[in-house]
């Protein structure tokens, strides 16, 4: 065996240190009896700094062995989460996300946002139809000619009337602004003509 | 599986020991260079604690195992220390199902345990639809130091004292087909059924021209209905189900002609995995438990049922009776739920959710090669075969798909379920697309089931005038006005089985 | 958003925290001299404990009462910590006194918490800023040899406790109880720390207030060498934790 197990070792260390400390202790009681006998354990000097030079060594080596092994090494790894569930997105987060009115917003491209055009033109022409129960291109027509809605920036958004002054203006500054405004009006002027002219149909 | 760590926490005291012994070196204090044996004490300490063995026994008991939904139930966990070592510290996370929230309690929970000790714990979870699956319950023990850790899995298993009981019990139970495992202290699982009222039935589609409207059987709503047990009746046609619920014997009738071959078609795509609100079970665990409930409904029936599972992989299992089939088919649909959605989305993960403009194109393209394969698949299986789509509809994979499949003979019917919301602009605009898909589907004479979550699945009910829902009575009127206007054939027959309906 | 916020905090336990500040008052008191500088200790420690009060009635809902409970407790551990700086001694002993003091506030300002992710540094540096104390003291020579022993025992029970709470609230969160667990472990750390001060005491009684030279670096030698040798101990652990299953 070339090089001794740990275990060894540390007993080795351990009864190395038991010696030690018996052996102070051994002194010191000599030291307050009989002070003479240990007259030839004196040396010159008498210098505490020899025992703090010596000291200050095996601090030194040990602060470097405990920061090679890391003080606390330990990865705690978390236990379940049992509370919540997965993390699923609510239904329609995506038109949310794209539309929201955060200033900092991602940029949309121009193909985006003729898919969102496109997508809420294609709603609107379906909700009409539904709703007024004519053919399909009747309800395109309505949709194109901005009959639909009172609402300016939403007829303007789908067909060919022309966008309120202040959506122009918008639009020169920050277009993209402009673009999640008229889109998010589109889908409200949408969401409440579906619903309003169900209460309508009623009657 | 089970992990032993040093969770190295008293290396500290070595510090202490450095510290105080180069102080009582520096300022010539012995006094501070003895203090520091007490902190080699506790250097020591973890070197001399000894290691518990983890033996722990685990029952669960919940107030309802087949609530419904919505129910709150309350969930009672017991652990008790087998071993012959002291627990002194014991951490216990119990594993709630996947998507049922924790409305009351904490189903966390600290013990110390001596051998043959126990400790009881509870919480509260809201039942939603669905069959929701309890996971092994996790425990983390430390020795006294605190410098070991254990850490292990625990499943629920049979409390010693309820056996006892359950013995007693089977003497005087009735034999007969029981459907869930209602063994004191071994709860599992949730079972919030889907209640199904009405089955569709056969359609002809509109290649088997003009008979569309005289059919009558073409509207989809014909039922089966239950009436008491009598004496001789097949034992095949007891609802098991409502006998595990509510303690009656009770026979399934059947009137007319039902579907004889049904794929059921679950829309598990990732744009389609969208859920009302945080807390809820998502729009595909919905479908899937319907699906499980249809399942049951028309194997009972007699019918042959197939499975086919559209999302990031395409599953398939060809029609086919009886016991074995039907716990395939259950098998496919819950693993295919708790596969893909699971354990790994948990901690917190961000969404997948693609941008609007990006889900909407992959479902262009790949609706194409979705319906594709469903219809390549059931040429392969015999015979025509009826479709039912359980999808929520919030893209136009739903309607695409139905189209191709109707074209090529299959006739389709559809099941949605509502997981739009009003609290949000988007999920309005979700809301006003769904309800205008489920529209055009009836237009082209195809059943459409709206169906929320927690209520009874009821085709009858789509075209019944129900007071207080603004939408459906205009949508009956637009039934009427939307088939009178692009319809040719029969039109007077169509009017005459309208009447019929309400 | 989307995602499901946790409901459970993953904060330091209550009562693995409460027994920790016990522990570092206690700490801080066996460091003093005077009867007054006590008091100002036990005035701060019902400062501390108000103080924590407070965290647990804000997490059960009283929002308002947990509030008044913060700022009384809060008031009364700054006027301790502010009569401490102006204790009429010498530069150096109103330094340990202060740091005595700091020791148990900086340790609850990381186990409230003031912020999650800085609890262990606050832990760390309250807990040094008691051994600072200790340190002081032990070269002032102005407590006894016991009062010293078992000031550093009080000292590493805290941080022990600290660790614990921290660990607690990390599992299983503040809304479980965890007394039962928090006392064993408070049993077994305690009764370390007494066979500990029991044999340092027992080795040496009273020390005279210099040892000959040989006998200080022998003793010394042997404090290294039997702290190496646990620290191999230490080594062979982390190697094999499977002992035995």
């Amino acid at each position: 065996m070339n090089r001794p197990s740990r275990t060894t070792v540390r007993r080795w260390t351990t009864l190395a240190g038991g010696v030690l400390v018996v052996a102070a202790v051994l002194v010191t009681g000599i030291s307050r009896v009989e002070p003479r006998l240990l007259a030839p354990l004196r040396w010159p000097g008498d210098d505490v700094l020899l025992v703090a030079g010596f000291f200050t060594l095996t601090f030194t080596a040990g602060t470097l062995l405990l920061t090679l092994d890391g003080l606390v090494t330990d990865d705690e790894p978390t236990l379940p989460d049992p509370e919540t569930t997965p993390a699923i997105p609510r239904a329609g987060s995506e038109f949310d996300r794209l539309v929201d009115g955060r200033v900092l917003s991602r940029r949309l491209g121009t193909d985006e946002r003729e898919r969102v055009r496109s997508r809420l033109r294609h709603t609107a022409v379906e909700t009409v139809r539904r709703r007024e129960g004519v053919p399909r291109e009747r309800a395109a027509d309505l949709v194109e000619r901005g009959e639909w809605t009172d609402d300016t920036t939403a007829a303007a958004f789908l067909g060919q009337p022309a966008r309120p002054r202040a959506v122009r203006l918008c639009d020169r500054v920050a277009s993209g602004v402009a673009f999640r405004h008229e889109a998010r009006r589109t889908a409200q002027e949408i969401v409440t003509y579906a619903t309003e002219n169900a209460n309508e149909g009623e009657g | 599986m089970t992990t032993i760590e040093r969770t190295q926490r008293w290396r500290t005291a070595f510090v202490f020991v450095l510290v105080t012994s180069a102080a009582g070196v520096y300022l010539e204090r012995p006094a501070l260079l003895l203090s520091s044996a007490v902190a080699l004490a506790y250097a020591a300490y973890p070197l001399v604690t000894p290691t518990p063995t983890v033996d722990l026994a685990l029952s669960r008991t919940v107030t309802e195992e087949t609530p419904a939904h919505g129910e709150s139930v309350t969930v009672t966990v017991t652990a008790t220390n087998t071993g012959t070592r002291t627990l002194p510290d014991l951490r216990l996370v119990d594993g709630v199902p996947t998507y049922l929230t924790v409305t009351d309690g904490t189903p966390r929970h600290t013990a110390a345990l001596r051998p043959g000790a126990s400790t009881t714990f509870e919480y509260a979870v809201d039942a939603k639809s669905g069959t929701h699956r309890f996971e092994p319950a996790t425990a983390v023990v430390y020795d006294v130091s605190g410098g070991t850790r254990i850490r292990t899995e625990v499943e629920a298993g049979r409390d010693p004292e309820a056996e006892m009981e359950r013995e007693r019990e089977t003497e005087t139970e009735t034999r007969g087909e029981r459907e869930t495992e209602s063994g004191t202290g071994a709860t599992d699982r949730l079972d919030c059924a889907v209640a199904v009222e009405t089955l569709p039935t056969r359609r002809q589609t509109r290649r088997q021209t003009g008979r569309t409207a005289v059919d009558a059987s073409g509207t989809g709503i014909e039922f089966y209905q239950t009436r008491a047990h009598q004496p001789g009746d097949p034992s095949n046609r007891i609802d098991w189900r409502r006998f595990a619920r509510t303690g009656e014997l009770t026979t399934v009738e059947f009137r007319a002609e039902r579907l004889r071959t049904v794929v059921l078609c679950v829309d598990a795509r990732a744009s389609a995995r969208r859920r009302k609100r945080p807390g809820e079970p998502d729009a595909v665990a919905y479908s899937i438990a319907a699906a499980t409930e249809l399942l049951r409904a028309l194997l009972v029936a007699g019918e042959r049922v197939g499975v086919a599972v559209v999302g990031d992989e395409f599953e398939w299992l060809a029609p086919d009776r009886g016991g074995h089939h039907r716990a395939e088919a259950s098998q496919l649909l819950r693993t295919h739920r708790e596969g893909s959605s699971g354990r790994e989305e948990r901690p917190g993960s961000t969404p997948k959710s693609a941008s609007q403009s990006q889900s909407q194109s992959e479902s262009g393209s790949q609706s194409e090669t979705h319906s594709e394969r469903i219809q390549q698949l059931l040429v392969r299986s015999q015979g025509a075969a009826d479709v039912l789509l359980l999808s929520p509809l919030l893209d136009d994979f739903g309607v695409t798909a139905t189209e191709r499949l109707e074209a090529h003979g299959h006739p389709v019917t559809v099941l949605s379920p509502d997981v739009t919301t009003t609290e949000t602009l988007g999920g309005e605009l979700a809301r006003v697309e769904r309800r205008n898909r489920v529209r055009s589907l009836r237009e082209r004479r195809v059943p459409v089931c709206d169906w929320t979550p927690g209520d009874p699945v009821d085709w009858q009910r789509a075209t019944k005038n129900r007071p207080g829902t603004t939408g459906q009575r205009s949508e009956v009127g637009e039934d009427l006005l939307g088939v009178a206007e692009g319809r040719q054939e029969a039109a007077e027959g169509q009017s005459s089985d309208e009447r019929g309906w309400s | 958003m989307a995602t499901t916020r946790s409901q459970r905090t993953t904060r330091p336990s209550y009562a693995s925290s409460a027994i920790a500040l016990l522990a570092a008052v206690c700490a801080a008191g066996l460091t003093t001299t005077h009867p007054v500088q006590r008091t100002l200790v036990a005035i701060e420690a019902l400062g501390v404990f108000v103080v924590l009060l407070s965290a647990v009635g804000r997490q059960r809902g009283h929002r308002l009462g947990g509030l008044s409970l913060l700022l009384a407790g809060g008031g009364v551990v700054g006027l301790a910590l502010g009569l401490s700086t102006v204790f009429p001694a010498g530069l150096v002993e109103r330094g340990a006194l202060v740091s005595g003091m700091l020791g148990p506030v900086v340790l609850l300002l990381g186990l409230y918490p003031v912020r999650e992710t800085l609890t262990r540094h606050f832990t760390g540096v309250g807990i040094a800023l008691l051994v600072g104390a200790i340190v002081i003291r032990g070269w002032l020579q102005g407590i006894g040899q016991l009062q010293l022993l078992a000031a550093v025992a009080l000292t590493l029970l805290a941080w022990d406790l600290a660790e614990q709470a921290v660990t607690l609230g990390r599992d299983v969160g503040r809304g479980a109880r965890t007394v039962i667990v928090s006392l064993t472990h408070t049993a077994g750390s305690l009764l370390v720390g007494l066979f500990g001060v029991a044999v340092a005491a027992g080795i040496y009684g009273v020390p005279p207030s210099t040892l000959p030279l040989a006998a200080l670096a022998l003793l010394l030698a042997g404090t290294l060498v039997l702290g190496l040798a646990l620290y191999l101990g230490h080594l062979e652990q982390a190697q094999n934790p499977v002992e035995r299953l």
